[in-house]
Parts: structure tokens; C-alpha cells; sequence
């Protein structure tokens, strides 16, 4: 309890300019996403946005930039394990997995399904998802 | 047996065990929310069609509960600095706007999903929905989590201030780190699922 006042005071004050900020930004993002941004640029233009709010929560509200050297090594890994996590899907491509019919697109893509018999590498072109 | 280094920074690590504790299980739900965000990219890459949230889902709903959220993470730190400030009443305030801001958050999101439900879309209907009410599902739970945690902190474990305010203390940052985290995925999923 040895916290002196006036620094608390400057807290409060960065407190109330990060939520200020914050609810800016959240503003921002819902306008933005009614201009006619190709998909690309609006995924990057919404995860810039929301990348710098998550920022500023972290660094201001939990206090990340002031912390010990353990906490950031503890998320560092975190981050390189999230890092490998969001690199699984690049893998994929479209039309891969059938939008709405997943569940049967899963089963005549199994080898395990036991009722689809050609090749699985191709047995998701004959889905009968029927969209093309 | 006392549990040793609850308050006092431990010479190893430079953090309270409990800190580093609760950072350790931060990084877990990282992985946790990082694999359901994975999951979402693969079936949106992966697919032929796939809707923009906001044709399905309530966006100024949406807004509503992301302001909420910011409100009630400024409210649970101003309710830690009360105590570092020796101000028990402000605490029990802040605290208490945290608390209503979670239920607030809560009540919109029944609305959302009863909707939802009433218009005949379910987990089923498409993989859009599926993954929408998954991982904000389990944001749901979180949201509860931190009901109770911070329930109980206002509630019955408040006591813990008159016999030992640094250690209470503690657990209130500990509480709070937590809901932060809570705040920072919605911040992430509120334009993934509703505005792209």
C-alpha cells in the first residue's frame, strides 16, 4: 500500500484517455466496415485496429509496459505457439471444405467413412454439396 | 502451511507466484482462443461461400457490448487503484460497476442469440453459425467466470481486506488481468464475426 498519490492520479488519467481511445477506435471500426473495402483491405484495415485497442489494453490496462522480464517471456511463448496456431490454415484452400454442408463434406472426405470409395484426395470434388 | 510468495516478489522470478500464476494461465487461454480463431480462418479460407457477419448478426448489438466491455476494464483497474489508494468504499463501487457492466454484456448477448434462435438460425443452420456461437459461447462462460471471481471478491471474499488488505489486494489484479484478457478476445472477435 505505499502508492503515492500523485503517481495514482497519472494512472487515473491514462486510464481515461485509453478508454477514450478505445471507444474511439470502436466507432472507427464500424464506420469503416460500411465503406466498400475490398475484403483484403478491409480484414487488414479491421485487424490493424483491433491489434492497436488489444494493444492498448494490454500495455495500459495489465500494465505490460512496466513488467518483470518473466511475464514477457511467459507471453513470448505464448506468441510463437499462437503464431504456429494461425499458420495451420494456410494449408487450406478454397472449396476444400463445402460452406454449410461441412459435416457431410467431412464424411465422403474420410477414409474412414466407409461409404465413399474413390481416391480421398478427390473425393471432395464429387460432394454433393452441388454447388458447381 | 502458508503458501509461500502470495504477496512477496519471489527472488527467482521477480513476480509474486500469484502473478505469474495467473500470466501462465493467460498464456493457456491464448492458445485456447488462438486455436477456435485457427479453426475460423480454416473454414473461411477453405469455403466456397461465406456470409459478412453483419448481414446475419447485430452489429450496433455488438457495438453496445464492445463499450461495455472497455467501461467495465477501466472500472475492474480503477477498483485495484482504490485499494492501493486505501479507499475500501471506492472498490466496492468500481467493483460493483464491473460486476453490472458483465451482466450488462450478458443480457444483450441472450438477446442476440434468442434472435438468433427465433429466426430459425442455429449452431447447425451454417458453419458461419457454428463457429460464431462456439467461440462466443465460450467467451460467454468467460464473461460468467469473471462474474463469480469478481462476485466473490466484492462479496464474501472482500473479509480478507481487514486481516490481510496486500494480499486482497493482489487477488483484485489478479481478477482484474483476467477480465482484461476477456475484454482484449471480444476486442478481436466483435470485427472478425460482426463486420467482415
Amino acid at each position: 500500500m505505499s502508492a503515492h498519490a500523485e503517481d495514482i492520479q497519472a494512472h487515473v488519467k491514462t486510464y481515461v484517455v485509453v478508454f477514450a481511445v478505445l471507444a474511439a477506435l470502436t466507432v472507427i471500426t464500424v464506420a469503416i466496415s460500411y465503406l466498400d473495402l475490398s475484403t483484403p483491405m478491409a480484414i487488414a484495415v479491421a485487424l490493424l485496429v483491433a491489434s492497436t485497442k488489444a494493444g492498448l489494453v494490454a500495455l495500459f490496462f495489465m500494465h505490460l509496459i512496466d513488467e518483470k522480464k518473466i511475464i514477457y517471456a511467459v507471453l513470448a511463448l505464448a506468441v510463437a505457439f499462437f503464431a504456429v496456431c494461425m499458420s495451420i490454415p494456410t494449408g487450406w484452400h478454397v472449396g476444400q471444405v463445402k460452406s454449410g454442408s461441412l459435416w457431410s463434406s467431412m464424411e465422403t472426405g474420410s477414409a474412414a467413412g466407409g461409404h465413399e470409395t474413390g481416391g480421398h484426395g478427390d473425393s471432395s470434388q464429387d460432394d454433393h454439396g452441388g454447388g458447381h | 502451511m502458508e503458501i509461500p510468495h502470495v504477496v512477496e516478489v519471489h527472488p527467482e522470478t521477480g513476480v509474486a507466484n500469484a502473478k505469474l500464476g495467473l500470466w501462465l494461465f493467460l498464456a493457456s487461454e491464448v492458445m485456447l482462443f488462438g486455436a477456435l480463431f485457427s479453426s475460423y480462418i480454416l473454414l473461411r479460407v477453405a469455403a466456397v461461400e461465406w456470409p459478412q457477419g453483419s448481414t446475419i448478426l447485430n452489429v450496433p448489438m455488438a457495438t453496445f457490448n464492445t463499450l461495455v466491455l472497455i467501461a467495465s476494464s477501466v472500472t475492474v483497474v480503477m477498483s485495484w487503484l482504490s485499494l492501493k489508494l486505501n479507499d475500501f468504499a471506492k472498490y466496492r463501487v468500481y467493483m460493483g460497476i464491473t460486476i453490472v457492466c458483465a451482466f450488462i454484456f450478458l443480457i444483450v448477448k441472450y438477446f442476440e442469440y434468442t434472435a438468433k434462435f427465433d429466426h430459425g438460425l442455429s449452431p447447425a443452420t451454417s458453419t458461419f453459425l457454428a463457429i460464431y456461437f462456439t467461440i462466443t459461447g465460450l467467451h460467454a462462460i468467460h464473461i460468467i467466470g469473471g462474474i463469480v471471481v469478481n462476485g466473490y471478491l466484492l462479496g464474501p471474499g472482500a473479509r480478507m481486506w481487514k486481516t490481510d488488505p496486500e494480499q486482497f489486494t493482489g487477488r483484485v489484479e489478479a481478477a482484474g488481468l483476467y477480465w482484461h484478457f476477456v475484454d482484449l478476445v471480444w476486442i478481436f472477435l466483435f470485427p472478425v464475426l460482426y463486420l467482415l
